[in-house]
């Protein structure tokens, strides 16, 4: 008997396709409020964000990270897959164009999906994910719209979360999800469930709606209302 | 789970479907996905099959929605509707396959809602993809609403598909049977002069049998599954192949690239090849 005969498919070959990505950008707040304890927490938090995604072999993957900083607005780091994440060291900066921000966290998105396309790359929706402390300084008109028509042709997620005195009801105004309030500052709680929630949507299949976890739930990192 | 459809021999028989002594052998799996095994769910796909008495080959697979609660149970109705439908418009003696096709599709999407108004349920609840094809040595007709694949080879040509899956802009969307605008996402056609080797699967497999940046048929995956099959001596459904190619699909090798539940049926009318001493 051959080894064909006892194993009759074992030398099959694959295709080799590129893994389909699940782009996130988060926008961070690096303004002068966020000084002494938030910026570390949310420096750890990055870190610990990485350290997630790299512990989950198909999230490590399939993931890819982008950072918009705000203020000034900057692309701290422009797209890059997960396993090859290493979070740059957040500095405090200056006012909170949040409005400007969003936009170009929008835009970052955009371009990446046209280039999935351009190389053939299935996708899944793409996260976009605030975190701030105060409230913008620049005109959010423009943004709150584009956000309203991105969730409406499902384009993207927009999650807010406010950290502190964040002005949540500014943030009820500009995203259409309800804003959440970060628990102290728990952010490496927050990240744990952010890495969840993609490696979650990373791997989910046709039709399915990743359940996440309640993030207001008594364990979780967020306070209701 | 796989859905069998007791079928009798080829005969030699006349009918406008005018075959030789055709000798389809086939193999099938059907296997849960481990996302689906992590999280306790059944296996959402479904498969079925049919020689007729005049050497046709119906075969249908299916892959209910993740969501729909009632996922599996629309994908075994969809498939044995089909195969049924479909089976009985062949033996009848249509001659119009194409609308043979799209009367099953319609047969199929009215069981389901039956279904789910029987069970006090919406139609999205027994969503479900469908892949149906009908198929002779000259030839095989495809119905499609969804993503998943049938291939098919002339002996002279390469590996080709009927229709690339489809799917919405993100890779976790897709049509489904049950859809409001279902019969216009629906894909029919006839395709090939000569066939010689058929394959059905559903999107599990995509990423190991299709080339996304060619759009093409990966030809050594195809040979890889076709080549034992030609070498097997039975008739109609080679069962250790099928057995066999259950435990490849639950193989490290392609769980570590694919989650999701893998379905594949795969059939040829070639003669077995005879294995040099």
């Amino acid at each position: 008997m051959t080894l064909n005969d006892q194993v009759p498919f074992g030398g099959v070959e694959f295709a080799d396709n590129p893994e389909p990505r699940c782009p996130c950008v988060l926008l961070l707040d690096t303004s002068s409020s966020m000084s002494g304890r938030k910026i570390q927490e949310l420096n750890s938090g990055l870190h610990v964000f990485s350290e997630e995604l790299r512990s989950d072999p198909m999230a490590a993957k399939r993931v890819e990270v982008a950072i918009v900083g705000f203020g000034p607005v900057q692309i701290l780091q422009d797209f890059v897959t997960a396993d090859a994440f290493a979070p740059p060291t957040l500095v405090l900066s200056g006012d909170t164009p949040m409005g400007v921000a969003i936009q170009t966290a929008i835009k970052l998105a955009a371009d990446r999906k046209a280039a999935y396309r351009t190389g053939g790359i299935g996708y899944y929706r793409p996260w976009l994910f605030m975190i701030t402390d105060g409230a913008p300084t620049d005109d959010v008109t423009s943004a709150t719209a584009a956000i309203k028509e991105g969730e409406e042709s499902k384009s993207f997620m927009f999650y807010a979360v406010g950290v502190e005195q964040a002005n949540m009801q500014r943030l009820t105004e500009i995203a259409v999800r309800e804003p959440l309030k970060l628990k102290e500052l728990s952010f490496r709680e927050l990240f744990v469930w952010l890495s969840n929630s993609l490696g979650s949507v990373s791997r989910s299949h046709v039709d399915d709606t990743p359940a996440l976890i309640n993030p207001t739930a008594p364990n979780g990192w967020a306070v209701a209302g | 789970m796989t859905l069998r459809r007791s079928s009798t021999p080829p005969l030699q028989t006349g009918g406008p479907w005018r075959v030789d002594a055709l000798m389809w052998r086939y193999a099938q799996a059907c296997v849960t996905g481990a996302s689906h095994l992590r999280s306790g769910l059944e296996c959402q796909d479904c498969i079925g099959c049919s020689v007729l008495s005049d050497g046709t080959l119906v075969a249908a697979v299916s892959d209910g929605a993740g969501s729909a609660p009632m996922a599996k149970a629309g994908s075994a109705i969809a498939v044995s509707t089909a195969v049924g439908v479909l089976s009985a418009a062949i033996e009848a003696g249509t001659t119009d396959l194409v609308k043979s096709l799209l009367d099953t599709a319609k047969a199929c999407a009215a069981a389901v809602r039956a279904a789910a108004l029987e069970n006090g349920c919406t139609p999205r609840d027994y969503a479900a993809t469908l892949l149906l094809a009908a198929a002779s040595r000259t030839s095989v007709a495809v119905l499609q609403i969804g993503d998943g694949v049938v291939v098919f080879k002339d002996p002279e040509k390469d590996w080709a598909w009927a229709f690339w899956p489809q799917k919405g802009e993100f890779i976790n969307t897709t049509h489904f049977l049950t859809d409001e605008d279902a019969f216009e996402s629906m894909q029919v056609g006839v395709f090939g002069e000569n066939v010689q080797h058929v394959g059905l699967m559903t999107d599990g497999l995509e990423t190991l049998a299709l080339q996304f940046a060619t759009q093409s048929v990966f030809g050594p995956f195809m040979e890889g599954l076709i080549r034992p099959l030609q070498q097997a001596d039975h008739l109609l459904e080679a069962k250790p192949l099928s057995d066999s190619l259950c435990g490849f699909l639950c193989s490290e090798r392609v769980r570590s690239r694919v989650d999701d539940d893998c379905t594949i049926l795969i059939a040829t009318n070639g003669s077995p090849d005879t294995l040099s001493p």
